[in-house]
């Protein structure tokens, strides 16, 4: 038989039943879209909370305090953390492909302007801090290039902090109280809203040595190190370590690359996905069925058909090819129905829930597609052998 | 060219043996125009069922087109009904939601025949059956008559060697069994070779050759 006339004669019989077909292929169109809109979902999160990371650049590294033990802890082994400094800091400019390294700390301050007063998170940075996380100055400047071990008590001010203590004056030049001291404002951040949940505009930005001395603080919190971004990570990670071991005696810290926190974020959030397209599996399942059911039935009322074709020359794999065929046509159809219904609702979702990220990844659609002709064809391999294992002679006299 | 040797068929029917046929001895030859008559249940359509390949005997041999086909494959006996038998049944047997142009096409389709081929053998057989204006026409549309003249014409579609018709007037009034007849009739004045089972006498007194079955066996063979 010649593949138009064999998709020929499969899409009249479809045709023929159009009620019938249109409900089956709604099962699968149903198990389709619930697929696509949830992997949309699911993918859109995904890529919300990697575009949410990478804005801070993916050529960063972070250096922490104390070690993460990985192999299980080894009760013998009890690590003397030697305390993070900024000499360390300043020593990580030297490992190689580095370009920035940035000490941090990071705590709650109480800022007062004129009576007015806030408490906002406060960062101890160097003056690479900006440049580190690629935040940029709305007015005035960052913090100074001063001695870090001697800076100014110099300010710069997140975007809503400067708002709520200034109004609409120019805090430029202002003096304020931080944490008990008098400060002089050097510049004011360009706003960056809220990133995870956490507000980047009501913040304070004032020189690390002096966070230290503020909150008694012996230790950095972390250190940012930004390196070029064609460079072999494994080798700047070596570097880093190298530097900091020959410094503290003792592999006392952990180093994390940003890329690997991203791969461990698209592991779960690929997982996820995964996750949450199997469950729109299963409403694919129940159309499968429906499709067994109908072809069941299609086989039964023409088992007469089955005989004739038989008796004019059809093979066994000619008849297990024709109702297979139709299985899977059947949830072709349903499939690209399914697909056009979950796009839409994608799009709809999109647009009534600006706030909810919503992609839906083509792949996923090319896979869902794929899988309901693979449903189609599965839910058919009964019925269909059916058909083919009827003996011409008896199926002809059936009537 | 139809040789049967010796032909027994028998079925188990509750956990006895019921003989179809017993030692069925049958040549058929080109061009025959031959009715097999009997008794109900004596064995006529299972006799006609062996020649047409959708039924295998318990014994013997056959030998259609100097080829013994006794023991062919299920695919190779698919193969050569769908070459050399044309089947003409009682109730028709037209796919419902095909039009008669379609019903005819069907076992070309099935052999994979190309469509350019196949539409000049269509417009032959529209004609020689008198059903031009039938074509685009769903059997549910179309009189007894005109399905049988479809079934014919899709028996005939292939060029078959013997055409098999088990009671083809016995779902049709006497007039519309009378022109299906001249038509099976014409089949064999044009050269092909008909066997038709039947219970009306006067149909088999216009054959040419009468052949009486009786319990499973050939009891008289005349011709003309
Ligand atoms: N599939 C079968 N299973 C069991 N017995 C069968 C089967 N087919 C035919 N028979 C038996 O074989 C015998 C011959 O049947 P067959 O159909 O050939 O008769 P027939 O001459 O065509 O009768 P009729 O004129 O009624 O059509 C009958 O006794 C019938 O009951
Ligand atoms: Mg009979």
């Amino acid at each position: 038989m010649r593949y138009a006339d064999f998709v020929s004669f499969i899409y009249i019989s479809l045709r023929t039943q159009r009620l019938r077909t249109a409900l089956t292929a709604l099962g699968i169109a149903v198990g389709i879209a619930a697929v696509i809109m949830l992997t949309s979902i699911g993918e859109g999160l995904h890529r919300f909370v990697i575009a949410e990371f990478t804005q801070f650049g993916t050529n960063i590294i972070s250096v922490t305090p104390g070690r993460i033990q990985t192999h299980g802890a080894s009760l013998g082994a009890v690590n003397t953390v030697r305390p993070l400094t900024v000499d360390d800091a300043l020593a990580l400019r030297h490992a190689p492909y580095v370009e920035l390294s940035d000490p941090v700390v990071q705590g709650n301050a109480e800022v007062v302007y004129e009576g007015k007063s806030r408490r906002v998170t406060l960062y101890g940075g160097s003056p690479d801090f900006a440049a580190a996380l690629r935040m940029r100055v709305a007015s005035g400047e960052f913090l100074p290039r001063d001695d870090p071990h001697g800076a100014r008590a110099l300010v710069v001010l997140g975007s809503k902090v400067a708002r709520e203590l200034f109004g609409s004056a120019n805090p430029l030049g202002g003096r304020i109280r931080v944490g008990g001291e008098r400060y002089r404002v050097v510049g004011v951040m360009q706003s960056k809203g809220q990133v995870l949940g956490f507000d980047l505009d009501d913040t304070v930005f004032i020189p690390v040595g002096r966070a230290l001395e503020m909150f008694n603080r012996e230790s950095l919190q972390e250190i940012h190190v930004v390196y070029e971004p064609t460079a072999p990570l494994a080798e700047v990670e070596e570097g880093i370590k190298r530097i900091l071991i020959a410094r503290h005696g003792a592999e006392d810290i952990t180093v994390t690359p940003q890329q690997k926190m991203l791969e461990v974020f698209g592991t779960v959030l690929n997982a996820i996905t995964f996750a949450v397209a199997a469950i729109g599996g299963i409403s694919l399942l129940v159309g499968g069925v429906g499709i067994l059911t109908i072809l069941t039935i299609a086989v039964a009322e023409r088992t007469s058909e089955i005989g004739l074709l038989r008796a004019v020359g059809a093979t066994r794999r000619g008849i297990l090819l024709l109702f297979l065929g139709e299985a899977a046509l059947l949830a072709a159809l349903g499939g690209t129905a399914g697909l056009l219904m979950g796009w839409g609702m994608s799009l709809a979702l999109g647009v009534a829930l600006p706030a909810l990220p919503v992609h839906t990844p083509w792949l996923y659609a090319v896979l869902a597609e794929l899988v309901a002709v693979g449903v189609g064809l599965a839910a058919g391999v009964l019925p269909a052998r059916r058909a083919a294992q009827l003996d011409p002679l008896e199926a002809l006299r059936s009537e | 060219m139809i040789r049967l040797t010796g032909i027994a068929r028998t079925f188990l029917v509750g956990g006895e043996e019921v003989h179809a046929l017993r030692a069925v001895d049958l040549e058929i030859a080109r061009g025959e125009y031959l009715s097999i008559m009997g008794p109900s249940g004596s064995g006529k359509s299972t006799l006609l069922n062996i020649i047409g390949l959708l039924d295998r005997p318990n014994a013997g041999t056959y030998e259609l087109d100097a080829r013994d086909v006794t023991a062919l494959s299920d695919d190779e006996l698919a193969r050569v009904r769908r070459e050399k038998i044309g089947f003409v049944f009682q109730f028709f047997h037209l796919v419902p939601r095909l039009t008669a142009l379609q019903n005819i096409e069907l076992p070309m389709v099935l052999a994979g025949i190309d469509p350019a081929e196949r539409k000049r053998r269509l417009a032959r057989l529209l004609a020689e059956y008198g059903l031009e204006g039938r074509a685009g026409h769903r059997p549910d549309q179309l009189s007894g008559g005109q399905c049988q003249r479809v079934a014919i014409a899709r028996a005939m579609s292939m060029g078959p060697t013997v055409i098999l018709a088990d009671e083809p007037t016995g779902n049709l009034d006497r007039h519309t069994g009378q022109e299906v007849l001249n038509v099976l009739e014409q089949v064999h004045h044009n050269g092909g070779t008909v066997v038709i089972v039947t219970h009306d006498p006067e149909i088999g007194a216009r054959s040419h050759r009468r052949l009486r079955v009786l319990d499973g066996a050939v009891v008289s063979d005349e011709r003309d």
